[in-house]
C-alpha cells in the first residue's frame, strides 16, 4: 500500500490535538469531558472520538445547533440517568455514535436518548444498544418537525410491573411483564422515522420465560376495579397480556400529528407500531415477529397504512379501534384540555401483505389451532372499548393480501404438512357491539379464508 | 500511533481527521490501523491508497470512514471484506486500477456478519463476475445511499455442468448490489449504474458476445435448438442491478428509492416479503423478476423505463416446490413458492425502446406472469395486480430521422399470463390498470379488461 500523504514530513506535531482542532474540527478529545466539550463550545458539533466513552450522568444539550458526531460509544453506568437529554432547544444533530449500557446496568426506567420541547432536532445513524425498558430507547416529547432516520437499536425491552391502578387508568390491577419500548413519541408534530432498524434479540416471548420471570402474574388488585378490568383474568391471579411496550410508538392523545414512519425494519416486538395519532403515514416498513403487527386507537385519524409487510404476527396483523381514550368533540366550558374531537376513521389501508399469520414467536400464548378467538383477524376492525366512543368510520381497504401460509405446506415434527389456516377470518369488522365501525369500503384484495370465512360478514366479491 | 504520528507532518495533520480519532495516516497502512484497532472505526483521509491484497475488516464494531479513495491493483482480490458483526463502511471510495478489472472478486463483501452498514460509500470500476456491494449470509445488513459505476465485465458463463443448459458462452457479466443468503437488509437510496459495457451490436461485434464456447454432446432440457445449431445464444447480457437470492432461505428485505440504470435486469428476487417501492430502473432488458420462489413480493410505486423484454415478471422458476421431504434428505423443506404478491401504481413506460431491441423480437409484455419451466414448479397464485400503467411512447410519436414519427407498440401485451403451459398461474387479479395496447393487444386474456 502507498499511502502519498505519509511523505510529508513535519515539525509541529507535538502540539497534536490543539493543531487538529484548529483544522476545523471541534473534538471531545481536547476536553475534560464529553459534557466539558459541549458546554464549551455552544452551537457547535462536537467531534466524539474512537473508544468508550464512560459516563455516570446524562449528556445534556441545550444550545441551538449544537450537537455530537463520530465514530465514539457512550456507556451509561447509572441506571438512573439518560444517556443524553436535548432540552428546549432546536437543530440539534446527532450522528453516528453508539450509545449503550454496560452489562449488569442495562435495565432501566429512564430514556435511552430524550428529546423533549424541541424542535429541528436530527437523529441520524446512530445506535442504541441495551437501553431496556420501558422509557424508549428514543423517546421524544412535545418536539416539532424531530427526524429519528438510519439508526439502529436493539434490545429495549425489561422486566417491569405494568401498573393500570389509577382509576383512570379503568383497570384497577398491576402484573409483572415485559416492557419496552423502541421509539416512543407522545405529543410532538411532525416527525419523520424512517430507514431504522428496531430488534430485540435478548428477550423472548417463551414459556420459560414466562415461568421463569413470573410473567402475567398479577401483583395488586384495587378495591374497585375499573370499567376495563380483565374480570377472570384476576381471579385467575394471571394474564396472558404480560408482553408489553412497541418497537414504535406515536402518542399523545389528539396532540400527535404529521408522522411519516417509512422503510423500518422491525422484529420481535409486542407491537410492531403502535399508533394513537392523527395524520400519520405508515408506509414500507415490515414488522417480522410479535403479537401485532400495527393498531391505530384511542383517537387514530387519516393513519394511511400502505405497502407494508407484516409476518409472523399472532394476534393481529392491523388493528383499528376506538379505543377508550376516544371522544366526540365537546363543550370547551366543561373539558378544558380534550375538547376537540379525538375520534378513529379516515383511514387507509391499502397494498399491505399479512404472511404467516399465527406462526410468530407468541402463538402458543394467543389462542388454539384454527385461530384463537373471532376477532383474532389479520385485518380487525374494532367497536369501541367503550359504548360512549366514537365509531370507527371512513375506511378504506384495498388491495392488500391475507395469505394462508399453512395451504402452501409447513413443517411440522419434521414432516411437510399442510395446514389449515390459524385465523378464523381474514377480515373482522365488529357487527354487533356498538359503537360498531361505519362506512368501511373493502375492494380488490386477495383475502385467503379464514377457518370460519374469508370475513364475518357478508363481503362483495373482491 | 503517537509514534506514527509524531514522524508525519504538519500538512497530515489536517489530513488525519479531529483530534484523537483513528486514523490510517497514523499507522503503516489502512490494514495495520484496522488491525491495531479492534472495534474502533479508522478513518480514512482524502488520498489515493492503493492494495494489493484485500482489506480485512475482521472485528465487531470496526470500519472505515472519511472521504479517502481505495484502489484495488490485483483482479484477484476484493478491496474490503468484512468479517465482523456491527462493522460500519462509510463515505470511502473504493475502485480498482487497470490492473484490478476482470476478475470475480467482490468489490467490498461482507461474509457471516449481522448489522453491517455500508453507507454512502461509492464503489467505482469495480469491473468483475462478483457483486460491486454485497452481502453474502449476513442479516440485518444496510446498504444505503451509494453509488455504484461500472461494475460490468466480458466474462464466459459457463453453464456446462447445468443438466438444463449444458453449454457456456461469452457475455456481459456483473452485479451492482448482491444480498445472497442474507435476511432483513435494507438497500435503499443506492445508484447503480452501468456506462462502459452497454448491450449495442458494436458491443457485441467486439467482444463476440453470444458465441458458445463449449458444450455438452447434447442440449439440455430447456435449450433452443436454435442455439445449438448457431453456436449462438443472444442471452449474452446477464447480471443485475441488484439481485437479492437465497431461494427460500432469505427474508424481509426493503429496495426502496434505488436507481438503477443500463443493468440486464434491474432487480433480480428469489427471496420472501420483499418490499420493493419507489425505485427507478431505466434501460434494460427487464425491470424486475420475481422467481424461483418469491413469495410475497410487493412491487409498488416504481418505474421501469426503456425495459425491452419485462418490466415486471413474476414466475415459478425452475427452482420452486411445495413443502416435501425429499426421500434422501434428512431433513423436510418448508415450501418455497410464488405469489401472496402485489404489484401495484407502478408505470412502465418507453416499453422496447431500451436500447437493446434490435437483439429482442418486440414479443414482451409490460405485466407478465409465467408457468413452470417443469410441471413439478409449484404455480404463482394470489397475485394483486392493480393501478399499474402500461405506456406505449411509439404513438406519441418519436424522433426517427430528424423528423417525428407516430410508430407501433415495441411489446406484444402490456399484460400477458401464461395459458397453456403447467403450472398455471392461478388467482391473478388484475383490476383498475391503465394498459395500452401492444401489438396484440392489452392481453392475451379476456379477463383484463
Amino acid at each position: 500500500m502507498r499511502v502519498t500523504k505519509f511523505a510529508v514530513a513535519g515539525f509541529l506535531i507535538a502540539a497534536g490535538t490543539a493543531l487538529a482542532a484548529k483544522a476545523g474540527q471541534i473534538s471531545s478529545a481536547d476536553y475534560a469531558s464529553i459534557q466539558a466539550a459541549i458546554d464549551a463550545n455552544p452551537g457547535e458539533m462536537i467531534f466524539v472520538a474512537n473508544g468508550r466513552h464512560e459516563i455516570d450522568k446524562s449528556l445534556m444539550i441545550t444550545t441551538a445547533n449544537a450537537g455530537l458526531y463520530g465514530p465514539g460509544t457512550i456507556v451509561q453506568k447509572n441506571v438512573n440517568e439518560c444517556l443524553l437529554r436535548i432540552m428546549q432547544t432546536e437543530g440539534v444533530r446527532i450522528e453516528g455514535l453508539t450509545f449503550t449500557r454496560p452489562e449488569g446496568a442495562t435495565d432501566t426506567t429512564q430514556e435511552g436518548v430524550f428529546i423533549r420541547e424541541s424542535s429541528n432536532v436530527t437523529l441520524d445513524g446512530i445506535r442504541i444498544i441495551d437501553n431496556r425498558g420501558p422509557g424508549g430507547s428514543i423517546s421524544a416529547y412535545k418536539c416539532a418537525n424531530l427526524t429519528i432516520r438510519d439508526s439502529f437499536i436493539e434490545n429495549y425491552k425489561s422486566l417491569f410491573i405494568d401498573d393500570r391502578m389509577k382509576p383512570e387508568d379503568l383497570y384497577g390491577y398491576a402484573f409483572q411483564s415485559i416492557d419496552g419500548t423502541g421509539i416512543k413519541a407522545f405529543h410532538n408534530t411532525g416527525i419523520v422515522i424512517r430507514g431504522n432498524r428496531v430488534v430485540e434479540s435478548h428477550f423472548i416471548p417463551s414459556k420459560e420465560n414466562v415461568e421463569k420471570l413470573g410473567l402475567g402474574k398479577i401483583t395488586k388488585v384495587a378495591e374497585k376495579l375499573g370499567r376495563l378490568a380483565p374480570v377472570q383474568d384476576i381471579k385467575a391471579g394471571y394474564t396472558s397480556n404480560w408482553h408489553q411496550g412497541s418497537a414504535i410508538i406515536v402518542g399523545g392523545l389528539g396532540h400527535s400529528n404529521f408522522t411519516i414512519i417509512a422503510e423500518n425494519y422491525i422484529e420481535n416486538a409486542a407491537q410492531g407500531i403502535d399508533i394513537h395519532a392523527d395524520n400519520v403515514t405508515i408506509s414500507n416498513n415490515i414488522v417480522n415477529g410479535g403479537i401485532m403487527g400495527m393498531k391505530a386507537m384511542h383517537g387514530s385519524r387519516n393513519v394511511l397504512i400502505e405497502g407494508n409487510q407484516f409476518l409472523n404476527v399472532d394476534l393481529w396483523g392491523i388493528m383499528l379501534m376506538p379505543g377508550a381514550g376516544s371522544h366526540p368533540a365537546r363543550s370547551q366550558k366543561e373539558n378544558p384540555e380534550k375538547f376537540e374531537a379525538n375520534n378513529d376513521g379516515g383511514t387507509i389501508i391499502a397494498n399491505n401483505i399479512i404472511s404467516n399469520f399465527g406462526y410468530g414467536p407468541q402463538r402458543w400464548n394467543w389462542g388454539g389451532k384454527d385461530g384463537g378467538t373471532t376477532t383474532q383477524s389479520p385485518i380487525a376492525l374494532m367497536g369501541g372499548q367503550l359504548a360512549e366512543n366514537p365509531p370507527l368510520k371512513d375506511v378504506l381497504i384495498m388491495g392488500n393480501i391475507v395469505y394462508d401460509t399453512g395451504r402452501d405446506g409447513v413443517i411440522e415434527n419434521g414432516e411437510p404438512t399442510v395446514e389449515g389456516p390459524r385465523y378464523q377470518y381474514a377480515l373482522y369488522v365488529e357487527q354487533t357491539k356498538e359503537p360498531k365501525p361505519q362506512n368501511v369500503i373493502v375492494r380488490g384484495n386477495i383475502f385467503n379464508a379464514g377457518s370460519k370465512g374469508v370475513a364475518n360478514f357478508e363481503l362483495p366479491a373482491q | 500511533m503517537r509514534r506514527r504520528l509524531l514522524a508525519a507532518g504538519v500538512l497530515s495533520l489536517a489530513l488525519a481527521g479531529p483530534a484523537a480519532a483513528v486514523s490510517a495516516v497514523d499507522h503503516e497502512s489502512i490494514q495495520a490501523a484496522l488491525d491495531a484497532n479492534p472495534g474502533e472505526l479508522v478513518y480514512v483521509p482524502p488520498g489515493r491508497y492503493e492494495i494489493d491484497r484485500t482489506l480485512f475488516v475482521r472485528t465487531a464494531n470496526s470500519g472505515l470512514y472519511g472521504s479517502g479513495t481505495i484502489v484495488q491493483t490485483n483482479r484477484d482480490e476484493s478491496i474490503v471484506r468484512i468479517e465482523g458483526d456491527g462493522a460500519r463502511v462509510s463515505g470511502v471510495t473504493l475502485t480498482r486500477s487497470e490492473s484490478g478489472l476482470g476478475g470475480t472478486q467482490e468489490g467490498i463483501v461482507a461474509v457471516s456478519s449481522r448489522n453491517v452498514v455500508i453507507d454512502g460509500i461509492r464503489v467505482l470500476n469495480n469491473r468483475s463476475k462478483g457483486g460491486a456491494i454485497t452481502l453474502r449470509n449476513s442479516n440485518a445488513g444496510t446498504i444505503r445511499n451509494c453509488v455504484v459505476e461500472n461494475y460490468k465485465c466480458v466474462t464466459i458463463e459457463n453453464r456446462m455442468a447445468d443438466p438444463n443448459s449444458g453449454y457456456s458462452f461469452r457475455c456481459l457479466d456483473g452485479t451492482g448490489i448482491v444480498a445472497a443468503g442474507s435476511s432483513s437488509s435494507m438497500i435503499t437510496g443506492n445508484r447503480v449504474v452501468e456506462h462502459e459495457f452497454l448491450p449495442t451490436r458494436e458491443i457485441r461485434d467486439r467482444y463476440k458476445l453470444g458465441d458458445l464456447t463449449e458444450k455438452q454432446e447434447k442440449p439440455g432440457l430447456l435449450v433452443d435448438q436454435e442455439i445449438w445449431g448457431l453456436n449462438y445464444t443472444r442471452n449474452w447480457h446477464q447480471g443485475s442491478g441488484i439481485i437479492v437470492s437465497a431461494l427460500g432461505r432469505s427474508n424481509c428485505t426493503i429496495l426502496t428509492d434505488n436507481v438503477v440504470e443500463n443493468p440486464a435486469q434491474g432487480f433480480d428476487l428469489h427471496t420472501d416479503n420483499a418490499i420493493v417501492a419507489s425505485n427507478i430502473v431505466h434501460h434494460a432488458l427487464m425491470g424486475i423478476k420475481a422467481i424461483h420462489g418469491s413469495t410475497h413480493t410487493l412491487i409498488e410505486g416504481n418505474q421501469f423505463i426503456a425495459v425491452d423484454i419485462y418490466g415486471v415478471l413474476l414466475g415459478p422458476g425452475n427452482v420452486s416446490y411445495a413443502a416435501r421431504k425429499p426421500a434422501d434428505f434428512p431433513d423436510a423443506y418448508t415450501a418455497n413458492v410464488d405469489g401472496g404478491t402485489v404489484v401495484a401504481n407502478n408505470i412502465v413506460s418507453e416499453f422496447g425502446f431500451g436500447g437493446q431491441e434490435w437483439n429482442w423480437p418486440w414479443d414482451g409484455a409490460a405485466f407478465n406472469v409465467a408457468s413452470g419451466p417443469f410441471p413439478e414448479n409449484s404455480p404463482v397464485r394470489d397475485v394483486l395486480i392493480r393501478q399499474n400503467i402500461a405506456y406505449d411512447a411509439g404513438r406519441d410519436g418519436i424522433i426517427v430521422d430528424v423528423e417525428p414519427k407516430v410508430v407501433e407498440p415495441h411489446f406484444s401485451y402490456a399484460f400477458y399470463q401464461e395459458l397453456e403451459r403447467e403450472p398455471l398461474p392461478t388467482n391473478i387479479q388484475v383490476l383498475d390498470n391503465l394498459f395500452h395496447p401492444g401489438l396484440k393487444g392489452i392481453a392475451n386474456t379476456d379477463s383484463v379488461k
